[in-house]
C-alpha cells in the first residue's frame, strides 16, 4: 500500500469517528432503553428501577422526591417518560421465560389449594381487561387483591412495583404510575 | 447581719420539690378518653352514604369526636376530584368543619393514590401507625399484604407501649357476610400477631353489613362495612361467629376509650343503636 493511501485511511479513520462528536446531537432526552441482555428476574427489576430513578431524577427540579411522588402531574409525566424509554417492550421482558414459568406454576399451585368459595372470592375480584405492556391499567378497574399467601412465596418487589391479576395475566404494576411494566399471561385460565 | 450562704437554695429547692410532684401527679392522672367513628365501604355518593354522614355529624356536635377511622372503600368509581367531592368532602363535610382528622386504610376499590390525600392522613404510606391518649392504630393495606408489611407490623406492634392496641384493614379476618366471608388469607398470617402482642379490637369492611363477632382467641373483631354500601339480608344468619349482626340498613359505629373500658355502639342510618357493649382491657 502507498504512503498515500495510508496517509488516507489514517485521516478518514479520524475524520469519521470525530464527525459523530462534532455534528449536533438531539435536543430529545436520551435515555438507555431498558432491554434485558441476561441476568436474574431480580437484576432485571433492578434495572427498571434504576431506569425509573434517573427519569424521576431529570423530571424533578427543586422539589423533594416526597412532593414530586405525590404529585398527579409529575406521575402522569413520569409515566410517558418511561413509556417512551421503554416504547419497545414486550412481555417477559422482565419476568423472563425461567421466572414466568416459576410464578405460574405458583399461583396455579395456589389456585387449585383454594375451596370453592375462597378461590371464587379471589378471582370475582380481577377485572376482566385487555392486557398491554407498557400500557396504563385501566383507570376504572379496582385493582383485585392479592392473596397474601401466594404473595409471601413470590420474589420480593421494590416499593413502587406490585404483583396484581388483571383479566387472566399476573402483572407487574408500577403503583405510582400505574403502568404496566410487564404481564404474564393466561396464568389464572382453568382456575 | 449578712445573710447566709446558700440562703438563695432554699427557694430553689422549694422551686424543685413543687415542680416534681406536679409532675408526679400528671403522670398518674389516668389518659383523657377517646371518642372516634368507624366507616367502611362508605363512599358512594349516595343519598344512603349522606344520611349516615348526616348522623354522624349530629351525633358528633351533641359528643365531640377525637378521630374518624376508614376501613376502606372510600371512594368508588375512580379517583378523580369530582368523586372526592361528591364521595368525601361534601358528606362529611360538618366533621371536617369542625376538625375532626379522618384516618383511612385502602380498599380494593381505592386507588393507590389516596395515601397522598391529606385529609386522609395517611402520609404517603399504604400502612402506618399513630397514637392518640392511650390508643395506638395500626392501619393496614389488606390489599397486598407482603412479607415487608408484616415484617413492619410485627416491629410496630413489639415496640409499641400503649395499653389499648388497634387494627383497622379492609378485609375482615371474620365475617358473616356470604358475599366475601372471612378472609383466611389474612387471618394466617396476621391472627397470630394479633394475639402475640395484645391487639384489643380490630375494625374491619368489605362485606356490606355490620357484624360483632365473638371474640377470637382474645381479640374481638367488628366488621363495619355498611357506610354507604349495603347487602340486605346478606348475613350468615346461622353463623356461628356472629355475636350481633344488623344488615337491613347502612350502619357506622362509634367507639369510646376510657381507662381499660371500651365502650362500642352500632348506629343505623336512622340512628337507630344496633348494637351496642364494651370490652374490657
Amino acid at each position: 500500500m502507498s504512503n498515500n493511501r495510508i496517509r488516507l485511511l489514517v485521516v478518514l479513520g479520524v475524520l469519521v469517528p470525530g464527525a459523530t462528536v462534532i455534528l449536533p446531537t438531539s435536543d430529545r432526552l436520551t435515555v438507555p432503553v431498558a432491554r434485558p441482555t441476561g441476568g436474574s428476574f431480580e437484576e432485571r427489576v433492578a434495572r427498571y428501577s434504576r431506569l425509573r430513578r434517573d427519569l424521576a431524577d431529570h423530571l424533578q427540579t427543586g422539589v423533594s422526591s416526597a412532593e414530586a411522588a405525590a404529585d398527579e402531574r409529575f406521575r402522569y409525566q413520569l409515566a410517558v417518560a418511561i413509556r417512551n424509554a421503554r416504547h419497545d417492550a414486550r412481555p417477559g421482558d422482565i419476568f423472563g421465560l425461567d421466572t414466568a414459568a416459576g410464578i405460574a406454576l405458583a399461583v396455579r399451585s395456589d389456585m387449585a389449594a383454594r375451596d370453592g368459595p375462597d378461590l371464587e372470592d379471589v378471582l370475582a375480584d380481577v377485572p376482566v381487561s385487555n392486557v398491554r405492556v407498557n400500557d396504563f391499567y385501566p383507570q376504572q378497574a379496582p385493582l383485585a387483591t392479592m392473596p397474601a399467601l401466594l404473595l409471601m412465596k413470590l420474589v420480593p418487589l421494590p416499593a413502587e412495583l406490585q404483583y396484581r391479576f388483571l383479566d387472566d395475566a399476573l402483572i407487574l404494576l408500577d403503583i405510582e404510575t400505574d403502568l404496566i411494566v410487564d404481564a404474564i399471561p393466561g396464568v389464572l385460565k382453568g382456575s | 447581719m449578712r445573710p447566709r450562704p446558700g440562703w438563695r437554695l432554699v427557694p430553689a429547692l422549694l422551686l424543685s420539690v413543687v415542680a416534681l410532684l406536679c409532675v408526679a401527679r400528671a403522670a398518674a392522672l389516668p389518659a383523657p378518653p377517646l371518642r372516634f367513628g368507624v366507616i367502611g365501604d362508605f363512599g358512594t355518593g349516595t343519598p344512603q352514604q349522606y344520611e349516615v354522614a348526616r348522623v354522624m355529624a349530629g351525633r358528633q356536635a351533641r359528643s365531640p369526636y377525637d378521630l374518624v377511622l376508614t376501613v376502606g372503600d372510600n371512594i368508588y368509581g375512580g379517583w378523580t376530584s369530582r368523586a372526592v367531592s361528591e364521595r368525601f368532602e361534601l358528606p362529611y363535610r360538618a366533621l371536617l368543619a369542625a376538625g375532626v382528622p379522618f384516618f383511612a386504610s385502602l380498599g380494593n376499590h381505592d386507588a393507590v393514590q389516596e395515601r397522598d390525600y391529606p385529609p386522609f392522613n395517611m402520609r404517603g404510606s399504604r400502612y402506618y401507625r399513630f397514637v392518640r391518649s392511650d390508643v395506638e392504630f395500626f392501619a393496614l393495606d389488606s390489599n397486598y399484604l407482603d412479607p415487608p408489611q408484616v415484617e413492619w407490623l410485627r416491629q410496630a406492634l413489639a415496640a409499641s407501649v400503649s395499653p389499648w392496641k388497634i387494627a383497622f384493614f379492609h378485609h375482615p379476618l371474620y365475617s358473616s357476610g356470604q358475599r366475601h366471608g372471612s378472609a383466611v388469607d389474612l387471618r394466617t398470617l396476621l391472627e397470630p400477631l394479633f394475639v402475640e402482642f395484645g391487639v384489643q379490637a380490630v375494625f374491619s369492611g368489605h362485606d356490606h353489613v355490620y357484624e360483632r363477632v365473638k371474640p377470637q382467641r382474645g381479640v374481638a373483631y367488628f366488621v363495619c362495612g355498611s357506610s354507604g354500601q349495603l347487602r340486605r339480608g346478606n348475613l350468615d344468619q346461622h353463623s356461628a361467629l356472629t355475636a350481633a349482626g344488623f344488615d337491613q340498613d347502612e350502619a357506622f359505629m362509634e367507639i369510646e376509650i376510657d381507662g381499660d373500658l371500651m365502650h362500642f355502639e352500632a348506629i343505623s342510618r336512622t340512628d337507630a343503636v344496633v348494637d351496642s357493649g364494651a370490652i374490657h382491657r
